[in-house]
């Protein structure tokens, strides 16, 4: 479809069109590793926060002499472009120790990066405690922010941002609700080239594209109707061409849980609120919590037991990353749950770059027909 | 599926305890000189086992088990008896292989993937085969890994059991301390007062860290002793005064146990007789965890080729102060620091302090080499191995990385890891 090209355009490569005219005009880029660092605390510094990804490459080998076979092959990929010299757009660069491999992926990053790293130490449970820890930790990123690029980040500036970012918040949302047809209006793979778009380009840019596409999809159909309507949970997973592969063994996929999908854009921050970081720090701690976290798996499973429902989802495909500890107990848990609710679960392993392979398509087929 | 802990009072009672007392009879040459110290260490696992095989049975008691990113003395201070859930692994593994295959089997079968670290297989499959004791509560922190990260969760399922979890900074400062000690009195103190049933009493906590501090000293007055060239003690007692603290620090047994060792160890340092049965030739830093199924390993190494293990990166943890007994919030920041900074929590250290740390505990103790392994359920030391072998290279370290399974003898066999170690001093080290 012309109107999504530009989103999967941009969702194809990492330092896309859209970024070069940012960097052109004098503005800074600044990369992250993770859906959980806050995004709208480096907006309000005037930065473009941009979640590195690796599209289209297929090797790791200088990485992996530097991290190790079992770090996943996301963290190895990243480590990789930018041991490749393709992240020197960039300006600076938020790291984190959601997980083993990104603690690990920041150690390379800071030590290799060349430019001003900022290590955003994350929290791993729910409640008040991580809740007092997350507003320090975006007190230390302000700070970061404003010693690195010689600026000022004020609550005015946070308002902004919060507004900016919720406003695609909104908008994602009405896309989300498009894919609760029979059939879906968009795919799958359209509705994560347009989630991956929306971490790659300027936000306010991918605002307006994404509120003039919405009434172009309104009326429209993708795939047939009546085909098993699938969730996708999982790891880093930013390739379209890998829900694609899926789809076309004859399902849609309706739902996602996906860090790189609709996960990041769940529900909004107040604009209401007397002060900003606590609030952004609520909408964190409110979302589908990462695996990471210890005690988020009942939240996060209420959460997605609704989109279940509200999405008339009929199966759920688990592709976690190979070596992810956090998704291989979510699974094992995940499973358990939905067994309750006779929702079958399939177990994909898979590596970051994979789109699709003969073991993946027998395993989605075999699955299929049980369904 | 067994009687809870029943497996674990079979080896203590038919096993643990036997020996110790051959070892007081017969002292074996060449190392009869340490007989005792081997006997005593043996002699505070006996009872340390039993005391949570009682508590099982004590309406009044409860058995607390927690994760390897906090320490017992709170738990003591409640009466509790404490298991620390990451040091069970090592206990099968020392004396019956086939019950940690059993167990990890168990859990992969119960949907836990193989790749993930052993020890957290191991504690899923040992709650699946109803090993775990009863009567208890669960206590876990987010560091060190990905592993007790989903370990913990999934045992809270499976068990349905009462479980507080508390956020571990990833951070090494002040603040952080301050944060963790924060959720110790806002969050642990009224989990263990609810399922216990007893109130806190800063007195009796008071007394507990008391202990623990005397212990503390003994700990590091005997790790100081390692400094010495040729370092007192023989491999197979090294780790032993830091394991006895993580046990049972705040007990008064534990504490006379460690002043065994220390007094032992620093007679050996003002008579001039550290040197062990064969002389001292390398002097190694062990890097993250050893293989606790081949217990004869550091006695082997220092036969074979004169190299004495004198600092691992676990037990050289012990560099902070006493606790500060001052008031409850000292207390509680001293306890905080400890189950940061002393167990397997300092794994969370961002990869340049970790690797500063290791230089300088290497520059300490004086060693000329490094181990380092590469568990591989580890993504953390694993993940590390670069900028290790860059650290090394710049200070032109010799360095050895063996890649195992601490756990589990399958994946690198006792005979292939020593050919590993043979062909390091052999070669690189001659």
């Amino acid at each position: 479809m012309k109107e999504l090209q530009h989103f999967e355009e941009v969702a194809s490569e990492l330092y896309n069109g859209d970024l070069r005219a940012w960097k052109e005009a004098g503005n800074r880029i600044v990369g992250t590793v993770c859906s959980s660092i806050p995004e709208e605390v480096l907006h309000a510094g005037g930065l473009l926060p941009l979640r590195l990804r690796a599209p289209g490459l297929l090797d790791t080998a200088s990485a992996d002499a530097h991290l190790h076979r079992i770090n996943c092959s996301y963290t190895r990929s990243v480590l990789e472009v930018l041991m490749r010299g393709e992240l020197s757009f960039l300006d600076g660069l938020i790291t984190t120790n959601t997980c083993d491999h990104m603690l690990r992926l920041a150690g390379e990053l800071e030590a290799k990066a060349g430019f001003p790293v900022h290590y955003f130490s994350m929290y791993h449970t729910l409640g008040s405690a991580s809740r007092h820890w997350l507003i320090l930790e975006m007190e230390r990123l302000i700070r970061y922010i404003e010693e690195s690029f010689s600026t000022k980040v004020s609550e005015e500036d946070l308002r902004q941002s919060v507004s900016v970012y919720n406003r695609t918040r909104r908008l994602m949302a009405e896309l989300g609700e498009l894919r609760k047809k029979d059939p879906p209006a968009v795919s799958g793979a359209e509705y994560l080239a347009v989630a991956v778009a929306g971490m790659s380009i300027p936000r306010e840019q991918f605002n307006e594209k994404l509120e003039a596409l919405l009434p172009s999809l309104r009326e429209r159909s993708s795939g047939g109707s009546g085909q098993p309507r699938v969730m996708l949970v999982g790891g880093a997973c930013d390739m379209p061409e890998f829900i694609e592969f899926i789809e076309a063994k004859g399902v849609s996929v309706v739902a996602d849980g996906l860090c790189f999908g609709s996960r990041r854009y769940q529900g909004e921050v107040d604009e209401n609120a007397e002060a900003f970081l606590p609030a952004i720090a609520d909408h964190y701690l409110d979302r589908i919590a990462c695996p990471a976290i210890i005690d988020g798996f009942d939240h996060s499973y209420g959460i997605l037991r609704q989109m279940i429902s509200d999405w008339r989802v009929d199966a759920v495909i688990c592709a976690r990353l190979k070596f992810c500890d956090h998704w291989g107990g979510q699974r094992k848990m995940l499973a358990e749950e939905l067994r309750k609710e006779s929702v079958p679960v399939l177990d994909l392993e898979r590596e970051y770059s994979t789109a699709g392979s003969g073991q993946i398509a027998t395993r989605v087929q075999a699955f299929l027909e049980m369904l | 599926m067994g009687k809870p802990f029943e497996r674990t009072m079979a080896i203590t009672n038919g096993m643990l305890e036997p020996m110790s007392r051959f070892l007081k009879e017969n002292p074996l040459p060449p190392y009869q000189d340490y007989a005792h110290l081997l006997a005593a260490m043996l002699d505070h696992n006996v009872a340390h086992y039993r005391d949570i095989a009682a508590a099982m049975g004590d309406e009044k008691r409860k058995v607390a088990m927690y994760e390897f990113g906090l320490v017992p003395q709170l738990f003591y201070a409640f009466d509790c008896a404490a298991l620390c859930l990451e040091m069970f692994p090592g206990f099968y593994s020392r004396v019956d292989e086939s019950v940690v295959y059993e167990f990890l089997e168990a859990a992969e079968e119960g949907g836990v993937p193989s790749d993930t670290c052993s020890t957290d297989r191991f504690i899923v499959g040992a709650t699946l085969s109803g090993e775990l004791p009863t009567n208890s509560f669960f206590v876990t922190s987010s560091s060190p890994c990905d592993g007790t990260r989903i370990a913990y969760p999934i045992l809270q399922k499976i068990l349905d059991c009462p479980m507080l979890f508390l956020d571990a900074p990833f951070r090494n400062d002040r603040d952080s301390v301050k944060y963790y000690a924060g959720q110790l009195k806002d969050q642990l103190i009224p989990f263990v007062e609810e399922h216990t049933g007893r109130k806190f009493d800063i007195d009796r906590f008071r007394e507990v860290i008391v202990e623990s501090n005397k212990a503390y000293e003994l700990l590091v007055d005997t790790r100081e002793t390692y400094r010495v060239k040729p370092a007192p003690h023989y491999g197979m007692l090294r780790t032993a005064p830091y394991v006895l603290f993580m046990h049972g620090a705040g007990l008064p047994e534990t504490t006379e146990t460690l002043r065994l060792f220390c007094e032992d160890a620093t007679q050996r340092v003002r008579e001039g007789r550290t040197e062990g049965p064969f002389p001292q030739k390398h002097r190694v830093m062990w890097v993250h965890v050893p293989p606790t199924y081949d217990r004869e390993l550091f006695p082997w190494m220092e036969e074979q080729f004169g190299a004495t293990l004198v600092v691992d990166s676990l037990s050289s943890t012990c560099v902070l102060e006493p606790i500060d007994t001052s008031s409850l919030e000292t207390m509680l920041e001293g306890l905080a620091w400890q189950g940061l900074d002393m167990t397997m929590s300092f794994m969370r250290y961002e990869s340049a302090d970790f690797i500063d740390f290791t230089l300088s505990a290497y520059d300490q103790y004086g060693c000329d080499c490094m181990i380092t392994t590469q568990h591989v359920g580890c993504q953390s030391i694993c993940g590390a191995r670069g900028l290790i072998r860059e650290a090394c290279r710049e200070r032109e370290i010799p360095l050895l990385f063996i890649e195992f399974d601490y756990n589990d003898d399958r994946v690198l066999a006792r005979e292939q890891m020593r050919a590993q170690i043979e062909d390091f001093f052999t070669t690189v080290m001659e």
